[in-house]
């Protein structure tokens, strides 16, 4: 999912010559140090009433759920929608896996694995202005609005394997065939198998909304929703106002009568803000420079460390920041270089560039939070064994100095980073070039097949909770095409293909843990990347807030959120 | 009693180089409805003099010392607001460039009026008939419509006679004439003398002319000062400068006026330079470029003495008399083309 | 004066033709494919390609500047946004205030202080004041907004709790949920803009301290001066009506060009006071590659721009009647 490359550049860092959070696909480390309000455990009890204040550098992309795109606007529809299957509101593991929400329970699925069947729950009510319930054509109609070539929605890409969703695309079907709702039973039919696929019907995306609600290619800028809030107004630049639901009847904890937004606020002056009492959380990130200050003040270094004072939190979100090799390019395309540069780099020096928590070195390629993380120590994470790597080179016979092409981002951390990763690779005899781009560019340029560069400096934030959306989507060779591409080491390798494919075809635990393997697996022997760091959500309440619920998926648990009376 | 009576007048500037004595002790009388004139070159004194009297000195670094009587009153002794009310009024005083002597972004017309409106607390009407008066007196063409333009609409002849105009318009016993004609050609400047002489005959104001041309001072003063340095030289009347001037300097005035009758193949200029009022020289001031000098010049200053037979007319000079009266007949034939 | 407003106008057009197509350039030098930044990191190149065709990206150079400019000057339309598909004269509408309130404030501000300091110094040239002044001035030119809005801000917003930290209340119709901006809509305005204001003012009210004190002790030395002053008018007079009516000449002509220059620098002080104004969004849109909210503000910044320097002129023209009848 996108963290909007460049609007996670802190402009006041920039100018003020502090560090960056890192941007989109960009990445730190985490730490995994302790934090939280709750790290373990469901959202405990609080007072309802009062109005939570939220700050934004950044106004969130769209209010409609067709478009949105964004951490933050995902972090608020997770407060808003009511989809089929949903995250309970819990920290944790228990917070990523699905439950039933507006289906009665998680779906039959079809002997052929293809096809699931959902049984809608009834009674469930919009929020106002709306007046209608919540059916089975409710699903139909917001995947078929999703699909809506005029809509244009990025989620069209998430569920291109629905039968008929091409066509229905093209125009030539009135509606999506693989897509049917009869009396309160929705069914879906895919093309093929995937069980990632209730991972991805769990998106923001398929969030319930009104059957009137217009296709608007601009996005509409309120609607009706049936979780336990709703948005209630939106000015673009301004702020935002999000109501408690009246209509809603379930269990999910809907604590602050309103949750307010406002946009634009410098974090800088978002951290003075929020230490007065004049807001209670800064919705996207704190100023990278004031973390240890607050860390050790309000944070888990601080006498206040776990107890309800706390008001400064570290966690680690799905995230993975790594180095790929460009696995079509000399040199590179040995595995024992590849290796080689995964025991040479520092990666606790790196992750320091970020700032303090901004993440926890790694050396796999899934985080720690996916299901079926296997944790192993396949490489050093407390700095550069050279020994090894160098032993790595001699053994296969690589002669040095080689050179390399590194590619990475002009803001900070990213060229200092760049600078640690030369030094360290200098120490095996890779002499590496570096080339900085904007972040749109890299990311651009990376994408294209034949591109002259060795290393890419890279993150990925998950979209959803499955590795899927890790190893498929990252390394996947069979997806390679002209430009475009996301699988930056140009991995094509037969034997692994066949794996990653199997895999995607499994469910339930056998899914998780074959994928777990084939996580240890590659970064032990192909080792395409060079994983680096998880990164670490950084947040900052106010001291009149509790229920501090750190979510696994979503990072904040807004409506679990109380105003301390 | 004469209208301004000045004695021993002294304007020093303060400067970071030192201090200059632009005005080192300067006497004279102006008798009312006379016009006296003061002749000398750029840095003698003279311009400096008037400003002085009329209070218009920066006031800071400035140091003055000696008397001004007028009407009775000692202007060197009310400064401020008491000057001020008879500045324009009693007094008033005309400047070189007409062309950049009056507000550009004001009316020709409200500029005559602010001056009536200053001193006098009249209905707007009644300061516009009086400028308007004023207008046509000094000769402007359709002074109705002249009014309302500017001072860019007007050439530098009529600019000046604007000035004129708004000198004359309180009737001031005293008009002090800072180089009126030096920016003008030859035609205009023949045309503001003759009307400034009718003015006076009009409005019997007594007229100040700085002027450095000898010309103009033979067309209108009835008394004349020489100044050099700071100082005077020579005062005298009319009669008396012009057919027996005692001091070199004069000489040397008369001597670089080219003369009517086209003998002159070459001008004679009085060689050298201005004296430096910071640093000037010992002696006599006028020593380092008067043809007669003799030793005495060069270290002891002469006194202003009267010319004997004379007592109006006073000379600052050691030459002997004889000496003098030799140049007063050189000069009365080659100069002034007749014997007296 | 006719045939100069004429004149005036038809250069406002030509140099609007100019802006805005070398602006425009902007789209196809820059090597960021905005249909792959609109699609999403996850979009196959497929969907990329269906982006790229509706936003009309697949067209060439010529055929976009013509479908632009068409909009621009039959619809009145500065385009959609690429971030969030707002129209961008929708972004402009509520930011242009912003930046207004912002910008014509500060100016007020500037002017209020420069004048009063630079027209004393110009008197007392040498005083304590005038040293002080000057000294004033240099640290004015010196400092960054950014600094002194995060001093001002922290002091000031923060520690003393005299003025808010940061953030901007619309005078009319303030949208829901600012809870910062309850009460007078108008006092909450101007008092959420004191510090921004105060901020932009300082660079400014520095250049002109030094440009009126300049042209008020050139003006002081003016012949016409002292034939005011020789005609007995009161030194205040004087002043007023003679040296200072004809010292702000040039501050007029200044005014103008530095509209469009404070329309710049407003970028530091609209990001450090989180003011929604064009600046910031200006910024925003560029590190987006969201041309055409950048495009579209830079030709509504120009058309402002153009206008009041037209403005100005002609306000010049009438103070100064050497230009008015000419």
């Amino acid at each position: 999912m996108r963290k909007r490359p460049s609007l996670w550049l802190s402009l006041a860092a920039l100018l003020v010559g502090l560090g960056l959070l890192v941007s989109a696909c960009g990445s730190s480390s985490s730490n995994s140090s302790s934090s939280g309000g709750s790290t373990t455990g469901s959202a405990g009890a609080g007072q309802k009433g009062g109005t939570v204040k939220v700050l934004l550098a950044d106004d969130t992309d769209y209010v409609d759920p067709a478009l949105a795109y964004y951490q933050i606007s995902w972090q608020f529809e997770y407060s808003t929608c009511l989809k089929l299957l949903n995250y309970p509101d819990s920290a944790g593991d228990a917070g990523s896996q699905l439950i039933p929400e507006a289906a009665e329970a998680l779906p039959e699925v079809s002997a052929d694995g293809k096809t699931y069947t959902f049984t809608v729950k009834s009674g469930l009510k919009f929020s106002p202005p709306s007046t209608e319930e919540v059916t089975a054509e409710t699903f139909k109609f917001v995947i078929e609005r999703d699909l809506n070539p005029k809509m244009q929605s990025p989620a069209a890409s998430f569920i291109s394997d629905i039968v008929g969703a091409d066509d229905y695309i093209a125009g030539k079907a009135k509606d999506v065939k693989g897509v049917v709702a009869s009396g309160n039973k929705l069914t879906i039919t895919l093309n093929d198998v995937a069980p990632d696929f209730l991972s991805r019907i769990a998106m923001p995306f398929f969030c319930a909304i009104p059957t009137d609600t217009p296709i608007e290619p601009k996005g509409v800028k309120s609607v009706a929703s049936a979780g336990p809030y709703y948005v209630a107004s939106w000015t673009p630049n301004r702020s935002m106002i999000i109501k408690r639901n009246p209509n809603y009847t379930g269990d999910r904890p809907a604590f602050p009568d309103e949750i307010q937004y406002q946009m634009g606020v410098e974090p800088d002056q978002a951290v003075l803000e929020v230490k007065q009492g004049n807001a209670d959380y800064i919705g996207d990130g704190t100023p990278p420079a004031q973390n240890a200050e607050l860390g050790s003040t309000l944070g888990p270094d601080s006498p206040v460390n776990g107890t309800d004072k706390q008001q400064f939190f570290v966690n680690p979100i799905l995230s993975v920041s790594y180095l790929a090799m460009n696995t079509t390019r000399p040199n590179f395309d040995n595995e024992a270089v590849r290796q080689a540069v995964n025991f040479a780099i520092d990666r606790q020096t790196i992750l320091d560039q970020s700032g303090k928590y901004a993440g926890t070195p790694s050396d796999q390629m899934l985080p720690p939070g996916i299901p079926g993380f296997q944790d192993e120590d396949i490489y050093p994470l407390d700095g550069p064994d050279v020994a090894t790597a160098k032993q790595k080179l001699s053994d296969a016979g690589v002669t040095t100095p080689i050179n390399a092409v590194l590619y990475t981002c002009d803001t900070s951390p990213c060229p200092e980073r760049a600078q640690v990763i030369q030094d360290n690779l200098k120490a095996i005899g890779i002499n590496v070039t570096i080339k900085r781009f904007d972040r749109n560019i890299q990311f651009q340029k990376e994408g294209v097949k034949g591109e002259p560069f060795d290393i890419a400096d890279e993150g990925w934030f998950a979209d959803y909770a499955d590795p899927y959306d890790f190893i498929n989507i990252l390394l996947d060779g069979s997806n390679i095409q002209k430009t475009g591409n996301v699988n930056f080491a140009y991995f094509t390798d037969p034997e692994w293909q066949t794996k990653m494919a199997d895999a995607a075809k499994l469910s339930g635990d056998e899914r998780f843990s074959t994928y777990g393997q084939l996580d240890v697996d590659i970064s032990k022997g192909p080792a395409p990347w060079a994983s680096r760091s998880n990164s670490n959500q950084i947040d900052l309440f106010s001291s009149r807030v509790g229920g501090i619920t750190f979510h696994p998926v979503y990072s904040m648990i807004l409506n679990a959120l109380y105003v301390k009376q | 009693m004469a209208l301004l009576e000045v004695r021993d007048l002294k304007t020093h500037f303060t400067t970071d180089d030192g201090v200059v004595k632009a005005v080192d002790g300067v006497s004279f009388s102006v008798e009312k409805g006379k016009t006296l004139a003061i002749v000398g070159e750029s840095g003698s004194g003279k311009s400096v003099t008037c400003l002085t009297v009329m209070g218009l000195n920066p006031r800071r670094g400035v140091e003055i010392s000696g008397e001004a009587l007028f009407n009775g009153r000692d202007l060197i002794k009310l400064r401020g607001e008491e000057l001020r009310k008879i500045r324009g009024d009693e007094m008033s005083m005309i400047f070189q460039d007409p062309m950049t002597s009056l507000n550009p972004v004001h009316t020709i017309g409200g500029q005559l009026r602010e001056a009536v409106l200053v001193h006098e607390k009249v209905p707007k009407q009644q300061a516009n008939a009086r400028a308007l008066e004023m207008l046509k007196a000094v000769g402007i063409p359709r002074a109705e419509t002249r009014m309302d333009d500017y001072p860019h609409q007007f050439s530098g002849g009529m600019r000046q006679r604007v000035m004129i105009a708004m000198a004359l318009i309180n009737n001031p016993d005293l008009l002090i004439a800072d180089e009126p004609t030096t920016a003008l050609d030859v035609t205009t400047q023949a045309q503001i003398i003759s009307l400034m002489t009718r003015l006076q005959r009009d409005f019997g104001s007594a007229i100040i002319l700085i002027t450095h041309d000898l010309g103009v001072v033979a067309e209108t003063a009835d008394e004349v000062m020489v100044m050099y340095a700071g100082r005077a030289v020579e005062r005298a009347d009319y009669k008396g400068l012009f057919y027996e001037p005692h001091h070199p300097y004069t000489w040397g005035l008369m001597d670089s006026m080219p003369t009517l009758s086209g003998e002159d193949t070459e001008l004679t200029p009085i060689p050298g330079t201005p004296p430096s009022l910071l640093r000037p020289p010992e002696g006599c001031k006028f020593n380092p470029r008067c043809r007669f000098v003799m030793d005495i010049c060069r270290t002891e200053e002469p006194e202003l003495k009267e010319v004997p037979g004379s007592p109006a007319h006073l000379e600052r000079c050691h030459l002997d008399e004889a000496v003098k009266q030799a140049e007063i007949e050189r000069i009365a034939t080659e100069r002034l083309g007749a014997v007296s | 004066m006719i045939r100069y407003l004429i004149r005036r106008l038809l250069w406002a057009v030509v140099l609007f033709i100019a802006v805005t197509a070398v602006t425009y350039a902007l789209f196809f030098i820059v090597p960021a494919d905005p249909a792959r930044i609109m699609a999403g990191k996850s979009a196959s190149p497929a969907e990329v390609e269906r982006v790229r065709k509706a936003l009309g990206l697949d067209d060439p150079i010529y055929i976009q500047y013509a479908h632009f400019l068409k909009k621009l000057v039959i619809e009145g339309s500065l385009g959609t946004s690429y971030a969030n598909r707002q129209e961008v004269n929708d972004i402009v509408k509520s930011a242009a205030p912003v930046t207004a309130s912002l910008v014509f404030g500060g100016m007020i501000v500037w002017l209020l202080i420069a004048f009063p300091v630079g027209v004393y110094s110009a008197l007392r040239p040498r005083s304590k004041t005038d040293r002080a002044a000057m000294v004033g001035v240099l640290i004015g030119i010196s400092a960054h907004p950014v600094w002194i809005g995060l001093l001002l801000s922290y002091f000031f917003g923060y520690r003393w709790q005299v003025t808010p930290i940061q953030g901007y209340c619309e005078v009319f119709s303030p949208p829901p949920g600012q809870s910062q901006c309850a009460g007078f809509p108008i006092w909450q305005w101007a008092y959420h803009l004191i510090l921004p204001w105060i901020t932009i003012a300082v660079l400014y009210a520095a250049f002109y301290v030094r440009m009126i004190r300049s042209n008020t002790m050139e003006t002081l030395n003016e012949d016409y001066v002292r034939t005011a002053r020789a005609k007995g008018v009161k030194e205040s007079t004087v002043l007023r009506s003679h040296v200072l009516r004809n010292a702000i000449l040039p501050v007029v002509t200044m005014l103008g060009m530095d509209l469009a220059l404070a329309l710049g620098g407003a970028i530091f002080t609209e990001y450090v006071f989180g003011l929604p104004g064009l600046g910031k969004e200006a910024v925003d849109s560029i590190r987006r590659f969201d041309y055409p909210t950048t495009v579209g503000i830079t030709v509504f910044a120009t058309v402002v721009v153009i206008t009041f320097n037209l403005l100005v002129d002609i306000l010049y023209a009438y103070i100064d009647p050497r230009i008015r009848l000419s």
